[in-house]
């Protein structure tokens, strides 16, 4: 099996989170007593997701990453690892915090008649969705820095 | 009004995403220190990702024990937020913004 491919949970988990906080968004907009119970699975959900993109990539990062630095950083865009990957690795604990945040807000307060509540679930969603982004974006330069190191196109 | 809990992990929330890249710089310009956090997991990134998830639970814990909630309201609590995940950003970007 490909490296490579080992990475994938990581950015598919990822972007399952991202779409989950989107769901969670629309509910929150839409609230009524019959989608509580969806905002309130959307909102442990994204956090699990997260969770183990996280941990995923971790994992990767710390076994598989190294060689694939050394083929980036000798390669013709060394900026993939130097900038890229650096804040990639770091920006992502911010996300992971936004992301445990949301179900704190949403299990601990009534959000049908707490109406800074659902703008707080909105404001720390859609921080999230941003930074989530970002590290998609991040995340194929990388690859991209990976491809140019081996001499691909 | 907020509950306790959303206040007091609010507030950590954006303590800890401000801490975090404050706890970036200081490692790379510091190689000892940076050292000493890789001996202590093996990684100097696995040692900073507990410190900050770590740092998430204990202080949102604490700052939850505090009556914030009757001084903190959902949007101060938003600006607040939206302002440390930018400003975090804004040192995180910044510091790596040399290598471009």
């Amino acid at each position: 099996m490909s490296v490579g491919f080992l990475a994938m949970p990581h950015v598919v988990f990822g972007v399952w989170g991202l779409f989950v906080t989107l769901w969670l968004i629309a509910e929150v907009v839409n609230i009524s007593e019959k989608n509580l119970s969806r905002i309130k699975t959307a909102s442990w959900v994204q956090a699990v997701f997260e969770w183990i993109s996280f941990l995923a990539g971790g994992w990767w990062y710390y076994t598989y990453y190294a060689a694939e630095k050394a083929i980036i950083l000798k390669g013709p865009f060394p900026q993939g690892h130097e900038f890229f990957m650096e804040t990639k690795e770091h920006v992502f604990l911010v996300l992971l915090l936004l992301s445990m945040f949301i179900p704190i807000i949403v299990y601990q307060n009534n959000l049908l008649t707490n109406k800074l509540a659902r703008k707080l679930v909105i404001v720390t969603a859609s921080l999230m969705i941003a930074l989530g982004f970002v590290m998609e974006g991040s995340g194929s330069l990388i690859v991209q820095a990976v491809k140019m190191g081996l001499g691909g196109k | 009004m907020l509950s306790k809990m959303t206040v007091g992990f609010g507030l950590s929330t954006a303590v800890v995403s401000v801490v975090t890249s404050l706890l970036l710089i200081f490692k790379e310009t510091t190689p000892p220190f940076k050292a000493w956090m890789a001996a202590l997991t093996s990684h100097h990134w696995v040692t900073h990702s507990l410190f900050i998830v770590l740092s998430f639970i204990a202080l949102g814990y604490a700052f939850s024990q505090t009556n914030l909630q009757e001084k903190i309201d959902g949007d101060k609590l938003s600006n607040y937020i939206i302002s440390a995940v930018i400003l975090s950003c804004m040192l995180t970007y910044g510091f790596y913004a040399k290598h471009l």
